[in-house]
């Protein structure tokens, strides 16, 4: 860019505006000068400081859609499913497939540009150069991927940089806590991530198969059973979206299975039965184990991964955990899930003396509390979205001005060292985002990407 | 998967190709154009470029740009765009001309609860929540004479969904600024209908960031503390720093619980600034209590599990997916999810963009919108909108528009049903019967003011399902665009002569003295002013099913007029005769996919 000697200059003025303006708010005898500078100063005509205190737009891409807004606002300004478009351009459903082998990396371009044209100008209306890009990232999340987005953003929208945050953080920001334990319900994966003190424990974080993707398989295979119809992917979504719904215990009697629902399918109705098509895939798919209780390692049902990843972490971590279990993603809005997945969760955890362990109790999964099943509870939040909203929102005029190491709020700001370096202990009062790619490093040099997008390494650039 | 319609003609950008790629076409396109006799050993050379079959490098013609620097097409993903103009497609309201891109400033208005303002019509510009129709606003009290009473509700043209039909009426209490009303109207609603109302999410938000606000001014105050003076050095807070900062942390925590009247926030009590130092230094025992009771500050929510044991059961109850809104009813409602059809409220209308469009190569303006915006009445403005007095509405002029199609020739296909074998009936819908030869006519416009040479190119046997192919003039001229009007007579004379075809038979196009096999003319079915028509022929293959796709190369090349250059020398062809333009010989090629139909077994 031709600007970049002027923005370097430019920070380094504006990196004393927070301690003109602590001066100013605390009203001491000595600012009266540093307010007729501070007002009269050209650095502060909106066309140059634009670029600096522009809210950043935070992108929240899935596999199955894309969310996005400009930070700030309390929920993001458009929700896009990924999906066949008008044009017929798109033929896929998803972005990418969980074996990153059947996913071809020029469609993830291809796809991500289409939608994210769509973002910019459709919904956002505003220009992809003129704003940063934050992306909320997936503990799970490969960094080919990663780098995908970031191609798609600095080749086709010219963003200024991109940050990653990991989504999981962002969910607890969004619940006002500062420890939780972060169930994702999503697409290919369900991800259980432990946070100590806004850290994320990425070494404890674990994922199941059973998601999104299972149970649309398994009520595509109900409906189509009840109704020799094969629905269509959309027909699926929206019986999920719409119909289904857990109860906190089996309650299939003769009654309620005999219940009709009538759906439409190709044109055509049907009545199929209610409990088998809008509840049975539902437990089967998040529940349920496996027959013969032996779950492959990566398909454990949502109650015991969340145990395992409990009973994985330290004494001390584990019981703050209980207390604060967080449901976010697309399947947690079924009504009543998260409830069930809690019940079974207590159930797993807490030894019953009246009633004995009604559970089977299994050898690795010892229930460590007694008696009170009231300590296993679940907290809401806005999701990550929403979250990392919040954060930027308060934190951007220290993180876009050069507030310097003098006015940042270090327990929130710890949030982002860690969440970038991952597991290092690093705190950094460095002004810049630990974990920004600018574009024009990213343009230049390749690997200089590869080492700020993988959290597993110390990061070199920072 | 949406179905095609045939016979469809895209034009391949090659953009998304790697540069060396592109080289190779442009070698190709050149030895094709120079060649006297495009025989097959050029087109044997030439060679299909890998994204030709993605469908995203393929467009229409209409949506493509044209670089006249760089002399190539752009489309939309090697322009870069700039927001100009942002404007309601309803009312047509301009809300922003900056071309700063200053249309959202969401950091300002969200303290106000505003965000959401720069993309949303901010006046009476309401969509309905089930069909996304714009709302029309009708008055109750118009035909009993109360006019003062001014309450509006709102009726949709199209699934007749009625805003007083809910459960609990909606009306507007005056006929401006719906949508503010709307605001407060989709606030209150939800959080009535939410049975938890702390969990209602604008509340929820605000709450939330009251308490970071707090944190960071307790975080401030406590930075005032250690010296706003200290300058910003990095090794003075690293790492060895970290536990005195936990400690100062905590300490302006409790403090600040401690001066504000809240019953249950602990004062500033030597045990728990003990227990700050024991955290900071390792694990405590005390340490997990205080945490806790710190915790319990904090602004954490639990979920109610009443009342979503209750909606679970709700939705138990439901036989039918009529009472629950669609996902995309869902997603489109800025305010929230509805979770109930009768929940669902008008949208306020999205604005839009007009944009200004780059070559993404040279920085060169392609598309620039006019912005200077016209005051009309609002009388010719969209019905939901009653504004009174004039309102300045968007312009549809633009300054710049470098569009593709005045740049390179139009093509068209037609299918002429002639030769006996084929049948008379159009195969575009009822398919393609393989081994039988199909004749259609491209007929290509020229919209240059200079005479055009083309020179068609295309593999003899398509790659995917080998059908054969076959141009008989694969390179023609086609005359100047001269008049400004269409040759509207040429065309009807165009039409007449398809329909002679019909009955006379394709055979005595070939066998008629003009066309005759060697002479200039072969395969040229008729020519006009701008435009000519060319046969080809098509032979599906046997292969069920399959879809007729023919790469198509097309090859401009033209002298063009330019002003001559005193100053630079070297031109190209510069067979000027004396006056002020030279002659510069110009080459274009691109790539274009017809899509004929689907063969039928």
């Amino acid at each position: 860019m031709a600007s970049s000697s002027g923005d370097t200059e430019t920070s380094e003025v504006m990196r004393d505006i927070p301690v003109l303006r602590r001066q100013l708010s605390s009203s001491s005898p000595s600012t009266p000068g540093a307010l007729a500078s501070f007002a009269s100063s050209p650095l502060l005509s909106p066309s140059t400081r634009q670029q600096y205190t522009d809210p950043p737009v935070i992108l929240d891409i899935g596999a199955r859609g894309i969310r996005a807004g400009i930070a700030g606002l309390e929920r993001p300004v458009c929700e896009l499913p990924i999906g066949p478009d008008p044009r017929g351009r798109i033929k896929t459903h998803v972005l990418w497939d969980l074996d990153m082998r059947n996913t071809k990396m020029e469609d993830v371009h291809d796809i991500l540009q289409a939608i994210l044209r769509d973002v910019y100008y459709k919904y956002l209306l505003l220009d992809g150069k003129s704003r940063k890009v934050v992306i909320l990232e997936n503990p799970m999340m490969t960094l080919q991927l990663k780098k995908a987005i970031a191609f798609v953003l600095f080749n086709y929208f010219q963003s200024i940089s991109v940050t990653y945050m990991l989504s999981p953080v962002c969910s607890m920001l969004a619940a006002g806590a500062r420890t939780a334990l972060v169930v994702d319900i999503g697409w290919h994966e369900t991800t259980v991530t432990p946070i100590y003190d806004y850290k994320p424990l990425l070494s404890a974080v674990k994922s199941t198969l059973r998601a999104g993707k299972r149970l649309h398989d398994l009520v595509s295979g109900a409906l189509k059973e009840f109704t020799e119809v094969l629905p269509s992917f959309d027909e699926v979504e929206e019986f999920i979206a719409r119909a289904m719904y857990c109860t906190r215990i089996d309650t299939i009697t003769s009654s309620t299975s005999q219940q009709a629902f009538a759906i439409t399918l190709c044109g055509s109705t049907y009545y199929v039965p209610s409990s088998e098509t809008r509840y049975s895939p539902l437990v089967q798919c998040f529940i349920q184990r496996a027959q013969d209780n032996v779950d492959d390692i990566d398909c454990f049902p949502i109650p015991d991964l969340i145990v395992s990843c409990l009973s994985g972490l330290g004494i001390d971590t584990r019981a703050s955990m209980l207390s604060r279990i967080i449901f976010v993603g697309g399947c947690s809005n079924i009504p009543g899930l998260r409830l069930r997945i809690l019940d079974e969760v207590r159930n797993c955890l807490v030894y019953d003396s009246s009633s004995g362990h009604s559970v089977q109790l299994q050898k690795n999964f010892r229930p460590w509390t007694i008696g009170d099943r009231s300590r296993i509870k679940s907290i809401t939040s806005l999701g990550a979205w929403s979250g990392a909203s919040l954060y930027i929102s308060r934190e951007r005029d220290y993180l876009l001005s050069g507030g310097g190491g003098g006015a940042g709020p270090r327990a929130i700001r710890r949030i982002r060292a860690e969440t970038a370096s991952g597991i290092s202990h690093t705190t950094s009062s460095i002004f810049r985002i630990l974990g920004e790619v600018e574009r024009d490093k990213f343009l230049l040099d390749e690997t200089y990407a590869d080492n700020i997008f993988d959290w597993t390494v110390p990061t070199k650039y920072a | 998967m949406t179905a095609t319609r045939y016979p469809s003609l895209r034009i391949h950008c090659p953009c998304a190709e790697p540069v060396t790629d592109g080289q190779v076409a442009e070698l190709d396109s050149a030895t094709t154009s120079t060649s006297p006799d495009p025989a097959p050993e050029t087109t044997t050379r030439l060679e299909l470029p890998p994204s030709l079959e993605s469908p995203f490098a393929l467009h229409a013609l209409n949506n493509l740009y044209f670089c006249d620097v760089c002399m190539v097409l752009r489309c939309e993903r090697c322009v870069v765009e700039e927001v100009v103009q942002t404007y309601c497609p309803a009312c047509l309201h301009v809300y922003s001309a900056d071309t700063t891109g200053g249309a959202n400033e969401p950091s300002k208005v969200t303290r106000k609860g505003r965000g959401d303002d720069a993309t949303f019509c901010t006046r009476n510009c309401l969509q309905c929540p089930s069909c996304f129709t714009n709302l029309i606003m009708f008055s109750p009290s118009a035909s009993e004479g109360s006019e003062s009473s001014g309450t509006v509700y709102l009726q949709c043209p199209h699934c007749s969904w009625d805003s007083r039909r809910r459960p609990r009426s909606l009306t507007f209490s005056k006929h401006s600024s719906l949508y503010q009303q709307l605001r407060k109207i989709s606030v209150s609603a939800m959080s009535d209908d939410y049975s938890d109302t702390s969990d209602q999410p604008t509340k929820r938000f605000s709450a939330l960031s009251v308490f970071y606000q707090q944190l960071y001014e307790s975080l401030d105050a406590e930075e005032e503390e250690s010296g706003p003076s200290a300058p910003p050095s990095p090794l003075f807070s690293k790492r060895a720093n970290r536990s005195l900062e936990t400690i100062r942390f905590l300490k302006s925590h409790y403090s600040k619980q401690g001066g504000s009247s809240s019953a249950s926030s602990p004062a500033v009590t030597p045990a728990s600034v003990l227990s700050a130092f024991g955290r900071a230094g390792g694990v405590s025992s005390q340490k997990r209590r205080e945490y806790e009771e710190r915790e319990k500050e904090r602004c954490v929510d639990y979920i109610d599990e009443e009342a979503e044991g209750e909606e679970a059961l709700r939705v138990r109850g439901i036989s039918s997916l009529d009472g629950t809104p669609t996902v995309l009813q869902q997603l489109a409602n800025p305010f929230g999810r509805p979770t109930r059809s009768s929940d669902l409220l008008p949208l306020p209308t999205r604005l839009r963009a007009r944009r200004a469009k780059r070559c993404r190569a040279c920085r060169h303006i392609l598309v620039r919108p006019d912005v200077s915006s016209r005051k009309v009445s609002s009388s010719s403005s969209s019905t939901s909108s009653i504004a009174t007095g004039s309102a300045s509405t968007v312009a549809t002029a633009f300054r710049i528009n470098l569009l593709s199609k005045n740049y390179i020739p139009t093509l068209r296909l037609t299918y002429l049903p002639s030769t006996s074998p084929a049948p008379a009936s159009s195969p575009y819908h009822a398919g393609f019967i393989p081994h039988i030869t199909y004749t259609f006519a491209l007929t290509l416009f020229n919209p240059l003011y200079e005479p055009i040479k083309i020179t068609l190119a295309s593999p003899p046997r398509t790659p995917k399902h080998s059908h054969l192919i076959t141009f008989l003039t694969p390179s023609f001229e086609i005359g100047p665009n001269i008049e400004d009007d269409w040759d509207l007579h040429a065309l009807a004379s165009l039409r007449t002569k398809f329909a002679d075809l019909k009955i006379s038979g394709m055979a005595n196009i070939s066998a008629s003295p003009e066309s005759a096999r060697g002479g200039p003319n072969l395969g040229i079915l008729d020519r006009g002013r701008n435009w000519t028509s060319v046969i080809f022929e098509v032979v599906p293959a046997k292969s069920r099913n399959s879809e007729i796709v023919v790469p198509l190369f097309v090859s401009v090349a033209y002298e063009a007029e330019v002003e001559k250059d005193f100053t630079a020398g070297g031109q190209v062809g510069g067979a000027g005769d004396g006056g002020l333009f030279d002659k510069e010989r110009r080459e274009m090629a691109f790539w274009s996919v017809l899509r004929i139909g689907r063969v039928i077994s």
